[in-house]
């Protein structure tokens, strides 16, 4: 092929145009899906890592199945075996209302979540308090990768 | 324009229309089913509301009391006082519902329910509105969902003894998502729920050698809204 300064040339020039246009969106779609895929697997992480939490980790000494037992001791050992595969974890306890009763882990940071933003789920939980009475509240669990 | 131009327009062309089918089919395939993800949040939501009624009090939800009475009328009678007034806020929502079952046992003859003298009539109406406001505050506007209690029918010749609620909030309700049971023991062994059947029916079931099994039955289904 002969470029020469006219229609060639842009010939050229809108045929480069138009592929960067197309790459550019081909690269934006895989990056979505990705997305998608990722907080998919996300999502699951963080439902097995509750479920996890509800059923063993924070069950009570008598093993009553649904009435938890907070203790910072028992999330700072499950949270460090997480760690060493690079997932962090918050644990929020709060009433219906919104009003926040326990919590362990570091706040995720939003900009520093960018690329794997945290996901989170919560469901109703009874937690065991002292005298033997106990409160229904919602549990709430929050994974990120680093 | 060169032959040869013409042609590169039409590679162009056939590129652009290859490029735009990917991108196509990577937006609309999904890497995992949403519908898949829903469900199972959903189940372990539902076990989890199951688990709270079985440990939570009445007294987080309002408390909960109700007054003897008969036919739906109280007993207000001024000698009975304060007598007929039962207050259960240290039970739980699971344990009323079992004791609800017990008191409440409705008998069904030829396919139409009797009424019979029910004292704790009262404790069932005011029961399912704890449970409702307890649903409610629980899985909060989360899912659309149903509470099912039944108890396994006790057939007699003449009639059938069972006991039946409902707990609903399907308004917004689309698709159903999944469905949890959980058994809870009636506060009765075998013998005493056949008293009960006797005393609700007013006869001897002596000769009869039924077979009534004291457990009741609780399912919670979970819908997307």
């Amino acid at each position: 092929m002969v470029f020469s300064v006219g229609e060639d040339l842009f010939l050229v020039l809108v045929a480069v145009g138009l592929v960067a246009v197309f790459v550019t969106a081909l690269a934006h779609s895989y990056h979505s899906y990705a997305e998608r895929r990722n907080a998919s697997e996300d999502f699951d992480l963080a439902l097995d890592i509750a479920e996890q939490l509800r059923g063993q980790v924070l069950v009570g000494e008598n093993g009553q199945l649904g009435l938890l037992e907070l203790s910072h001791e028992r999330l700072e050992n499950y949270s460090q075996i997480l760690a060493m595969q690079g997932i962090n974890l918050r644990v929020e306890v709060g009433t219906f209302e919104g009003e926040l009763l326990f919590a362990h882990g570091p706040e995720s940071n939003p900009l520093e979540q960018y690329f794997s933003p945290p996901v989170g789920v919560s469901f109703p939980v009874v937690v065991a308090e002292n005298l033997g009475s106990a409160n229904t509240c919602e549990f709430s669990v929050e994974v990120w990768r680093n | 324009m060169e032959e040869k131009g013409f042609g590169y327009i039409v590679d162009m062309l056939v590129f652009a229309l290859l490029v735009s089918t990917a991108i196509l089919l990577l937006a609309a395939a999904s890497p995992t089913d949403p519908m898949a993800e829903s469900t199972r949040y959903a189940a372990s939501l539902a076990q989890s509301t199951l688990r709270s009624l079985q440990n939570s009090t009445v007294n987080q939800f309002g408390g909960f009391e109700y007054r003897l009475g008969a036919f739906g009328f109280e007993l207000n009678i001024p000698v009975v006082g304060e007598s007929a007034k039962r207050e259960l806020n240290h039970k739980s929502l699971a344990q009323l519902l079992a004791e609800d079952a017990l008191l409440n046992l409705r008998v069904e003859a030829a396919g139409a329910d009797l009424t019979l003298l029910r004292p704790n009539q009262d404790m069932d109406e005011k029961l399912r509105e704890l449970l409702k406001s307890a649903l409610d505050r629980i899985i909060g506007g989360r899912f659309s969902y149903r509470l099912h209690a039944r108890t396994e029918p006790i057939n007699l010749e003449f009639a059938r003894v069972h006991f039946e609620t409902e707990i609903a909030d399907l308004t917004q309700a689309r698709t159903q998502l999944c469905s949890e049971t959980m058994m809870l023991s009636l506060p009765a062994s075998q013998e005493e729920l056949i008293q009960r059947i006797e005393e609700v029916l007013g006869i001897d079931l002596f000769g009869l050698k039924l077979e009534a099994c004291p457990i009741l039955e609780v399912t919670l289904e979970l819908w997307s809204r």
